[in-house]
């Protein structure tokens, strides 16, 4: 039912916007040790630190290959290999960040909380449990270097020697400071959780009640279209019984009963037509199955306007067409867009006073062809200009001429099933101008 | 003069008995039947000029199905019908159809509609499933909608019979 717009999928995107980030991180990472060899900062393994600044501008350089061709070939399945590319990211950046800490300070170094970004993140893009073993990968990391340093099997550079004695000496405190790193990382990782579940789960139920909504449409439109259909089979007949009695053919009628007969014949006509246009457009709007063919846009509008030259002459309007371009092709389905254009051409006329001009134009602008059908008619009152093209709109001052309402609805679902806008511009009394717009293909 | 007879089969009774009057004021000897199955007996029995087929009787196809036993039939086979149908036909391509006709095989896809081949009638056909629900493919002499039956009947019992 629904189609799955095609997104440049939003776990590439994520992966982008990581390396991204990381180039950011590189960049800084360099700047700020260029800045403590000149201020001499003591402490710091300036070699260590180096090299991991090296290596992870080097891994990033990996990433972005990797999420480059994984998004060029993966089409419509990009969030496993994507997540693939985050994850590996994540786990890398608490190795890369635990190599840095060690490198500068370990448990003494502030920048222990850039693990908690890590932590977020994961809450949002993973499952769960994901998240939460992320997590812990990081608390893991970073008990292991602050453990490893304190047992001196790793050797601690100290950047600070008053906290080097408080930490080094103080069990209490390095427990209560781990402790904290602990809650405060897992509990960074269950706010993310939860707010993204939350957001899921909204967004699930959006999508339920969008297709539930396109559902119940496309039963209501089959309801028409069912009962229409029964509609048109009974008035085919009504009419056929109608035209014996009209006929005379079984005994003749009064003049004054052969007129009531000719109304109610003209009147299932009429219905006959109003319901025909329905099922049109009740159609237009079920099918999802089309037989374009490459058209001539010229060769049908010149159909469209010489079948309306008598309707026009009889008015003694004045029908013109002018080609500015003859080779002008479009895909579709004929039968539907010689409706559309009749429909317009036709509501022109007809709405158009006597010893008016209707005049239709055909012309070529880019890659688009623009069909415009301009009148000098009564025009569509500005208050009704919103609403011309619902189901049984019909102007204000057109209640004197007959129509379904139907007809510039019906025109729109044509032309938006053919990718092409309609628009129109009008005054009241002066003319109307409709332009229709659609893609042209190579002749 | 020798009136040519015309077999007229639908179910709705009215409307086989208002157009018995039409046609039969247009001069052509009217004969009716209200089901495929009498009406193929109607056929053996008067051999008409033309039928005028309903789609839609006792079963979904039985206009079809009557067609296609007219078609095997030796003496009858010859007969110019013109199928009425209320139910909406569909004109497609013969590429396309073929396609359906593989979908449907396949059971992925379930016909709601006939589908109608060609615009012009030399080459009309419709696909449509018959009563075990296989695909059927059936050439036609004459496609016609029962609600333009006003239009479009007469002018094709002429082009047909005369």
């Amino acid at each position: 039912m629904v189609k799955k717009v095609l997104f440049p999928d939003k776990y590439i995107v994520q992966a982008i916007r990581l390396i991204k980030i990381r180039w950011l991180v590189s960049i800084f990472l360099f700047i700020a040790l260029f800045f403590s060899l000149y201020f001499k900062v003591p402490g710091l393994h300036i070699p260590g630190l180096l090299t991991s600044a090296i290596f992870l501008a080097f891994l990033n350089a990996v990433y972005y290959v990797w999420i480059y061709r994984t998004g060029k070939k993966c089409g419509f399945s990009c969030e496993r290999p994507a997540k693939i590319n985050i994850v590996v990211q994540i786990v890398f950046d608490f190795l890369m960040l635990t190599t840095i800490l060690h490198f500068s300070g370990g448990i003494e170094n502030p920048g222990i909380v850039f693990y908690i970004f890590h932590m977020i993140l994961s809450g949002i893009y993973l499952k769960p449990r994901n998240a939460y073993l992320i997590t812990l990968l990081a608390v893991f990391f970073f008990l292991a270097l602050v453990f490893t340093e304190y047992t001196g099997m790793l050797p601690h550079y100290s950047i600070n020697k008053y906290i080097l004695d408080l930490t080094l000496h103080e069990p209490v405190y390095l427990f209560i400071s781990l402790g904290l790193f602990v809650i405060t990382s897992f509990l960074a990782a269950f706010i993310a959780v939860s707010l993204s579940e939350q957001l899921r789960v909204t967004q699930k139920l959006l999508e339920k009640s969008n297709q539930s909504l396109l559902e119940k449409d496309k039963i209501k439109d089959e309801f028409v279209q069912r009962v229409t259909h029964d509609i048109k089979g009974g008035l085919a007949v009504t009419h056929s019984c109608l035209t014996v009695v009209e006929k005379q053919i079984l005994g003749p009628l009064t003049p004054k009963n052969a007129e009531f007969v000719e109304k109610a014949l003209n009147r299932t006509n009429k219905l006959s037509d109003f319901i025909n246009e329905l099922l049109t457009l009740t159609k237009m709007r079920l099918a999802n199955r089309f037989d374009t063919s490459k058209l001539s846009v010229s060769e049908m509008i010149n159909n469209v306007v010489q079948n309306m030259q008598s309707d026009a002459e009889k008015k003694d309007i004045k029908l013109t067409l002018t080609l500015h371009n003859v080779t002008l092709y479009m895909n579709g389905i004929k039968v539907s867009i010689e409706e559309a254009l009749t429909n317009l051409v036709h509501n022109a006329v007809k709405y158009t006073p006597n010893e008016g001009e209707v005049r239709v134009s055909v012309k070529k602008n880019g890659e688009k062809i623009i069909i415009e059908v301009k009148d000098t008619g009564y025009g569509i009152p500005e208050s009704d200009h919103s609403k011309i093209f619902s189901d049984f709109f019909r102007a204000g001052n057109t209640k004197d001429i007959e129509g379904t309402g139907l007809g510039l609805s019906l025109v729109k679902a044509i032309i938006e099933r053919h990718k092409g806008t309609i628009n129109f511009t009008s005054k009241e009394n002066i003319g109307t101008t409709f332009t229709v717009i659609f893609d042209a293909i190579p002749a | 003069m020798n009136e040519k007879k015309v077999l007229l089969v639908d179910d709705d009774k009215d409307f086989v008995a208002a157009q018995s009057v039409l046609l039969g004021h247009e001069g052509y000897q009217i004969f009716t039947a209200h089901s495929g199955e009498e009406g193929f007996k109607k056929a053996k029995e008067v051999k008409p000029d033309l039928i005028v087929l309903d789609v839609n009787m006792e079963t979904q196809n039985a206009g079809f199905n009557m067609n296609r036993k007219v078609r095997n039939e030796g003496d009858l086979k010859h007969i110019p019908i013109i199928m009425l149908t209320g139910i909406e036909t569909y004109p497609v391509t013969s590429q396309t159809l073929e396609m359906y006709n593989a979908m449907m095989a396949s059971g992925d896809f379930d016909l709601q509609e006939v589908l109608k081949v060609g615009n012009n009638n030399s080459n009309t056909g419709v696909q449509f499933k018959d009563d075990n629900g296989k695909p059927f493919y059936l050439s036609l002499d004459s496609f016609v909608s029962k609600a333009n039956s006003e239009t479009g009947l007469l002018p094709e019992i002429h082009r047909l019979i005369g």
